[in-house]
Parts: C-alpha cells; structure tokens; sequence
C-alpha cells in the first residue's frame, strides 16, 4: 500500500488532524473537570453533548432561531441536565464506590440516548447547526484551506481548557474545587459547601459538553449513536492528561487527533473504523505504558461493603429451583413456536449475564464487551460449519477454548487495571471488535466472499434439535449445567479466592494465593461462557452477522446484570428473561419497543440508588430473612478449645 | 544449623528517602524476635521485603538459608513464611471461617475442574480443610463467629481472626505487624499470653513490631531496635531496656540527659 503514499496531502491532513484534537479536546475538557472534582467517570458525558446538540437543532434548524439562540438553548440544556444528574442521582451515592457512580452515568447514557433517538430518529438526516461558515482563509505561505469553523473548534478548545485550568488555579472558587478535589471530607471541616462545588462541576462540565457537541456536529454523523462514542475519544485524550491536567488533555487531544489523521496517507481505503481502532489501540498504551503508570483512584471512594450470606434455607431453595424448572420444561410447551425460539434466547443470553456473574459478582471486575467474546463463539462456529462444514459440536467446543483464549488475553493488561480503568479497555475490546474485526470485509477470505453464514441445527445424541422445544430444551440443558456448574464454583475453593482477591489483593498473595493466575482463571471463565453463548446463538439465529454482537449490546447487558443483581447465580436467568421478553412485552403496549433500552437505563438509575445488591439478589435476602436457614454446620456442638486459660510455660516468658 | 531467617545488609529506598539502610539480623528457630522502633522507622518496610510485598531491596534475606529474592509473596507463603498487617487486611466480605480457609484452600489439590464438577474427592478434600479451619477458629476462641463476615467483628476479634488466618498457613515463621495496635491492657495481656501459646502448639518462629514495649518486653527473647531505617541496637529485653541509645531513639537527646 506504501506505493500510494501521498506526502503532498501531509499539510491538509495536519490541518484535519488538529480541527479534529480540537473536537475531542472539547469532549474531554468538561469530562476530566466532573472526574476531578467529583471523582465521577462521566460515560454520560458524550450523551449529554449530543442531547444538547439535538436541541440546538431543535431550536436553529426546525424552529428556526438564530444559531446563536441555539448554541444557548443546548448550553442551557447541558447545564440543566449535568445539575440533574448530579443532583439527585450521584450526591444519594455519597460514600460509594467509583464504579457504582459510573453505574449511574451508564444508566443515563441509555436514557438520553434513547430518548435522543425517539425525539428526533436514529436514522434520519439532522441538518446541523453552524455558528461558523464553513469556508476559510488559506494558510499564509501555503495552499493550504483553513475552515473557520475548524480554527472556531481549536480556538475555543484551547480557551475553555486554560480558562478553566486558570479558574482552578487563581480564583477562591477555584481553589475550593480543587480542595474538594483532594479530600471532600477535609474540604466540608473547612467550611467548604462541597455540594454547591460538586454541582457546580457538573452543571460546567455538563455545559462545556453541551458547546462541545454543538461544534462537533458538522463535522462528524450527527445521530444519537456516532456523537454519544466520541465520548470514547474523550477518554483517550483525558487519559493522556491523566484525568487531571487540562493542559495536558490538550495535547492529548491533538496528539489522537493527527494520529488518527495521518495514516490515511498511506492508505486511501482507511476508513473510519481504522482511525478509530487506531486511536483505541493508543488508549491501551496510554493506560498501560505511561511512566508510573499508577492512575490514582481517588482514595476517598468508598468501597461498596456486600458480605456473603451464609448459606441460605437449603429445602427453600430446592422448592423454588425444582418450580422454576419444571415450569420451564412445561410451559413453553403451550407456547407458539416464536415464543419458544424467544424462550431459547432468553436462556442463551442468560449464560453472557452469568458470565458477568463470575467476573463481576465474584472478583468485582467489570467487563462491556462480553458480547465481544460470545462473537468468538458465534464466528467460530459460523466459519467452520457455514463456510467450511464442519459438524456442530467439534466447532462449538473449538469456539468455547478460543474465547477463553482470547478472554486470557484480554485479562493480562487488566492485571494492572482495576474498576474504571478496566471498564475503559474493555470498552476499547469491544470497540476493537466493532470496528475492526468484525466490520465488514474483514472475515470474507475466510468465508469465500460472504461475511454472513448459515448454520444448520446440529442434532445431539441423536435426537435432532430442528423443532423450537427441542432447541429450547437443549437451551435448557446446557443453561443449566452452566448455573449449576458456577453455582459450585462459587461455594468452593474457587469461589473464595476469587472474592478474596477482591476483598485483599496483598493479603490474598501473602496467603498464597497467585493472584495473577487467578484473575486469569476467572476472565478465562466467563469469556468461555460468553463463547459458549455465541456458540449457540449461531444454530438458533440460523446465520452468524456481526451487528448483534455490539458494544452496544455489552452495554445493556451488563446494565442489565446490574439491575438483577450480579452477586446471585439466579439473577442469570431472570436476566435473560428480562433482556429478550422485556422488548416483545412493548410490543403488546402502545409504547414503542424502541422504549426499551431507555427503560432499562432507568431502572437502572433507580436501582444503583435504591437496591445496590440488584433487584434479584435483593429478594433473596429478604427470603433468607423470612426463613432463616438452619445451622451451618449441623455437627457443630463440639465444646471450643479454650485455650486462653493455658498457663505459659515459665521459660517462655522474659520478665522484664 | 543456619538460622531460619537471616537479614544481611538490606536497604530499601523509596525516592530519596531511605527506609532501611545496611539493616541486617539473624532469626534463630523457636525465638520470638521482636523489631521496635520509632514511627517511620523501617519496622514494616522490613516486614513488606521479607513477603515480597515490595520488591526491588538492596542487600540478601535469606530463609533456610536460600535467598528469597526472586520469590514472589505466594511463593513466600509456601515456604511457610506468613503474616498479619498493621492495617487489618482480612477479606472483610467473607465470613470468618472463609477467612481461615483461605490459605488452607490455597494449598489445597483443589482446581477449577473438580470446583465446576464437585467431584467426590473434591467435597471430601473440602470437608478435611473445613475441619482444620473449625479446629483454629475454636482454638482463638472464635467458634461462636464462624459464619460471622470478617468486616462485622470488633476490632480485637478481628486481630485475633487475622493471626488464626496466618496460622492456617502452618507457618514456620510468623511476622507480626503491630499486633497489640488498638487493644486495651486487658486484651494486650490476653494477646501475649496466646501469642506464647502459639508458639508452644505450632512451634513457630516469630517476628514482632510494635510499639507497645510491655508486650514487646513481656513475649520476646531478644530484641532488635530500628531508628531511621539502621539497626541501632540489639540485645534481650533487660539489655534493651537500659539501653542509653535506644532511650535517646524515643525520647531524644533531652530526656536522656536529664
């Protein structure tokens, strides 16, 4: 490809690049001012810009405004929307942990997104507002065309960055944020109103998003989705910067900026996804690489205390496993054959909830791109039976030990991550995934030209699976054997170290635990899980095609499994329920179906706030409270050794 | 015979500042050791490089005469060397009878597959270490808190859980990090009395910080003393005692010569 270099495009290219730094310094500047002050990973922050953006449309382009009221309008919007957020959904989490907070701003993600999307249509063309015309001067001593809208971007990036760094710096206001910044507890002694600085933030930040998104929009795809993942780039840029020097977010900015530039130099066909997969591989080795590397978690997060409950009422337990499956069994036998396929469903993508089950319940790690992992699955099997015909069963297991593979692989950098940090790469997993590995003409040499595969039905022991109950009782099976499988799992040895780990990393070490090979174990795990899920998607959709293994679909789920409870081998399968039937119920109300995620998102906000443990694991206790369960060990009457009446052997004691 | 624990010449730096500086000591085996010395005086610094907690000392720790160097903290806890923390790290979530399975699972034949499966060999290696793990909760006088989590038991039980939870290592050699550290005289007195009762039953070796020097004094049989990261002085308790450097090294100049 490096015949087609093309240097004279280096000048243009630069001035691309550095209008482009300047949008994601925009998206990055409100971002680290929210996580600085209130040490909140603001996922939302993308989301607010392009709702603001949205109404600046509303407001300029529908209703015809000035675009000056607009750019107000979506600032006001920003503002508004940062206040509400903070207010009344992050200052109730007072006290928790970092990633619960973020939790929340998932939630609202979902929310605005959706909302976003039903408002003003995915899918349609938005006009966007300019505050600028687009054509420009030519550089002096060059032939090269600057925008003014681009130098708009960067001038007004470089302002809000050193404005706000110099607020921070040399006003009274200024130095309170940054003392609530340090320690919020320290700042409220000093008669700091640490909410009134904590909203503040928000409100800004919120703000600064609201122009951000404003200035975006003519340059990139203005819909709900593409302006909501620049908050990606955001990251990246804020990383480099540490998510705590504006300054440097800057130049970070602009570094991604041209890097994700130049190499279209090279490359005509580049595309997009290039760019972007470029830039998240930077991410990685922003996060992995920097000198000292240690990105501070802020030390006065709580940390979410959940203790195991003992073992609950064993006789309770069998009654309500024993109803729930022989419901299963039977009651989809009444159902229509749509039904059964969607019960079938449920169950497969209940096993990706327990696989967050195992990673998050467990060792406390968070993951968005176990649907990453289950698209290992899928394409295995797809490639091999669909492209090369193979039988079932031997391509399915070859699915299941290359997502654990590639699941291992994944764990080896989040060794040295933790909470939000890993929640970042994984994002970039995913988006890797996305855009690169699964985007189209990626698997075409392998397929024979035809990046979709058909996958038959295998039969099993003989008995074929064709018919919808036969499927879904093997759905059932193997659903099964996997709760159950994990379930053991979390009562043994296996179990206790993992949540050891959690607890105490040291302490888990000094006991002789290898740390690093466990947490390998358990990304092991639930990638394979999530393997086995994609597996069994591919017979039961009959084709394997990448768009139903999205980050977006990561995304839900794992709210999802938040919102049943990820601590509970039983919220897998109430999961599974709620993420496949949860849509076909709106279908029968006359609420959209495109409600659906919005809904989740919600429920979510709520349930952070309300039932941390999650909704399922939530009622357990309380039927564990109902009906205590009886002594753990039943054997246990056997008199204690009293051992601190033993009088000490002379010698032994030096008298002082 | 070797001693069983050997400290030549060890320093650790953190930035400019130096935590240790040319410290070197020797454990012999059944002794109980004690490390004191002022805040900031090295006295955990040395605790975290004989674990492996801290990697990247100056200097040779061997034990048993290898030398640890290369050994990372849970290849440490298999050669039998465990410890407790100044700060409490037990696993708060897990109960108090998980606590003490932990390093005993971690030994343990047990893998992922027979976890998964819950073989038969698997339930009955479990039974054993459960049984091993009621023996020492019973032992602490902690039987009543089994299925108690760690987090919920008062500070002093949670002391005396985080020593049962060394044991479980079957240790040889057991480093103390300020065990006394928020215990009224009552408790401190309990505490020197189990602590030599340890020592009878499971024949280990011990290493002990504190501050506290009527406990220091009460349990050890000799004496080491840290100041600004360098061994200022060693000697048995009595010895220590009327020792005019180690007064200077808590009291300063003044006091002494006064």
């Amino acid at each position: 490809m490096l015949a087609s270099v093309q240097w004279g495009l280096l000048p243009g290219f630069t001035v691309i690049g550095i209008a482009l730094g300047g949008i994601y310094a925009l998206a990055a500047i409100g971002l680290v001012l929210i996580y600085r002050v209130s040490g909140v990973l603001n996922f939302a922050q993308g989301a607010v810009s392009m709702f603001s953006a949205f109404v600046a449309y509303q407001v300029s382009i529908v209703m015809g405004a000035p675009a000056l009221v607009g750019l107000l309008a979506a600032i006001g919007t920003g503002g508004a929307l940062g206040y509400i957020i903070e207010r009344f959904t992050i200052r109730p989490l007072a006290g928790r942990s970092a990633l619960n907070k973020m939790v929340v701003t998932i939630g609202w993600l979902l929310v605005l997104q959706t909302a976003a999307g039903l408002i003003w249509k995915d899918t349609a063309y938005h006009a966007a507002v300019r505050l600028v015309r687009p054509s420009g001067f030519t550089f002096p001593g060059t032939s090269v065309v600057v925008g003014w809208d681009q130098l708009t971007t960067v001038v007004v990036a470089l302002g809000l960055a050193f404005g706000t760094a110099a607020v921070l710096r040399w006003t009274t206001f200024g130095t309170s944020m940054r003392a609530v910044a340090d320690d919020p507890d320290a700042a409220r002694l000093w008669g700091i109103n640490v909410n009134r600085v904590m909203a503040v933030s928000w409100i800004a930040g919120s703000a600064m998003g609201a122009i951000a998104g404003v200035l975006i929009t003519p340059s990139i795809n203005f819909d709900p989705i593409s302006l909501t993942i620049v908050v990606i780039d955001a990251f990246t840029a804020a990383l480099i910067g540490r998510l705590t020097s504006l300054p440097w977010t800057v130049v970070g900015a602009f570094f991604l900026g041209l890097a994700e530039t130049y190499p279209r130099i090279f490359s005509s066909n580049a595309g997009a996804g290039h760019a972007v997969t470029f830039a998240l591989v930077l991410l990685t080795l922003a996060i992995l690489f920097r000198p000292g590397a240690r990105l501070r978690q802020r030390i006065t997060a709580g940390r979410d205390y959940m203790p195991v409950p003992a073992t609950g009422n064993a006789p309770l337990r069998r009654l309500v496993v024993g109803t729930a499956l022989g419901l299963g069994i039977l009651v989809p036998l009444l159902l229509s054959g749509y039904y059964q396929y969607l019960a079938a469903d449920a169950l497969i993508v209940g096993l990706i909830v327990l696989s967050l089950v195992v990673l998050t319940g467990l060792v406390g790690q968070i993951s968005f791109c176990q649907y990453s992992f289950a698209a290992i699955g899928a394409f295995t099997v797809g490639s091999l039976v669909g492209g090369h015909h193979w039988n079932f069963w031997p391509a399915l297991a070859l699915g299941v030990v290359a997502s654990i593979g590639v699941g291992v692989l994944v764990g080896i950098p989040a060794l040295r991550l933790s909470g939000l940090f890993l929640g970042i790469l994984t994002i970039a997993v995913a988006l890797f995934f996305d855009n690169f590995l699964l985007a189209p003409g990626t698997w075409d040499s392998f397929s024979g030209g035809i990046s979709s595969w058909t996958v038959g039905r295998p039969s099993f022991l003989g008995v074929s699976l064709n018919g919808g109950y036969a499927f879904y009782l093997f759905a059932l099976g193997v659903f099964g054997v996997a709760v159950l499988a994990v379930w053991n799992l979390s009562r043994s040895k296996t179990g206790r170290v993992l949540r050891a780990i959690r607890n105490s990393e040291i302490a888990a070490a000094t006991s002789g635990v290898n740390v690093t090979a466990w947490k390998l174990v358990a990304f092991g795990i639930s990638a394979g899980l999530a393997g086995l899920a994609g597996g069994l998607l591919a017979p039961l959709i009959g084709s394997v095609s990448a768009g139903a293994y999205s980050f977006q679909q990561s995304l839900t789920v794992v709210a999802i499994a938040i919102v049943v409870g990820v601590r509970s081998v039983a919220a897998a399968a109430v999961g599974g329920i709620f993420l496949i039937f949860g849509p076909e119920l709106l279908t029968h109300t006359p609420v959209s179906t495109l409600w659906f995620p919005l809904i989740v998102g919600a429920i979510l906000i709520v349930q952070v706030i309300l039932t941390p443990q999650g909704v399922v694991v939530d009622w357990q206790e309380r039927l564990r409270k109902r009906f205590p369960p009886g002594p753990r060990f039943p054997g246990g009457s056997e008199a204690p050794t009293r051992v601190l009446e033993i009088e000490l052997p002379e010698r032994e004691v030096v008298n002082v | 015979m070797a001693p069983l624990l050997e400290a030549d010449k060890v320093s650790m730096s953190f930035g400019g500042v130096k935590a240790l500086s040319d410290v070197s000591f020797d454990l012999h085996r059944g002794e109980i050791l004690g490390l004191i010395g002022p805040n900031g005086a090295g006295k955990t610094t040395m605790f975290n490089c004989i674990t492996g907690v801290v990697p990247g000392y100056k200097g040779h720790i061997r034990y048993d005469g290898e030398d640890l160097r290369n050994l990372k903290p849970h290849h440490r806890a298999r050669l039998k060397i465990a410890r407790t923390f100044q700060n409490l790290e037990l696993f708060d979530e897990l109960s108090a009878l998980d606590n003490l399975l932990l390093p005993l699972d971690a030994f343990a034949p047990r893998g992922v597959i027979g976890d998964l499966l819950r073989l038969p060999m698997t339930v009955f290696d479990e039974r054993k270490t459960q049984d091993k793990a009621r023996s020492i909760l019973h032992f602490l006088d902690l039987g009543d808190h089994a299925d108690t989590p760690a987090g919920d038991l008062p500070v002093g039980l949670q002391r005396r859980l985080e020593i049962g939870r060394a044991l479980a290592l079957e240790p040889r050699l057991l480093l103390l990090d300020e065990p006394g550290a928020g215990l009224d005289a009552r408790e401190t007195a309990e505490l020197a009395r189990l602590l030599a009762t340890v020592r009878e039953r499971f024949k280990v070796t011990m290493l002990v910080v504190d501050h506290d020097m009527a406990l220091i004094m009460r349990i050890c049989n000799r004496i080491y003393v840290l100041d600004y990261g360098q061994m200022i002085a060693e000697g048995t308790p009595a010895e220590i005692r009327d020792d005019p450097t180690v007064a200077r090294a808590y009291l300063g100049d003044a006091a002494v010569a006064a």
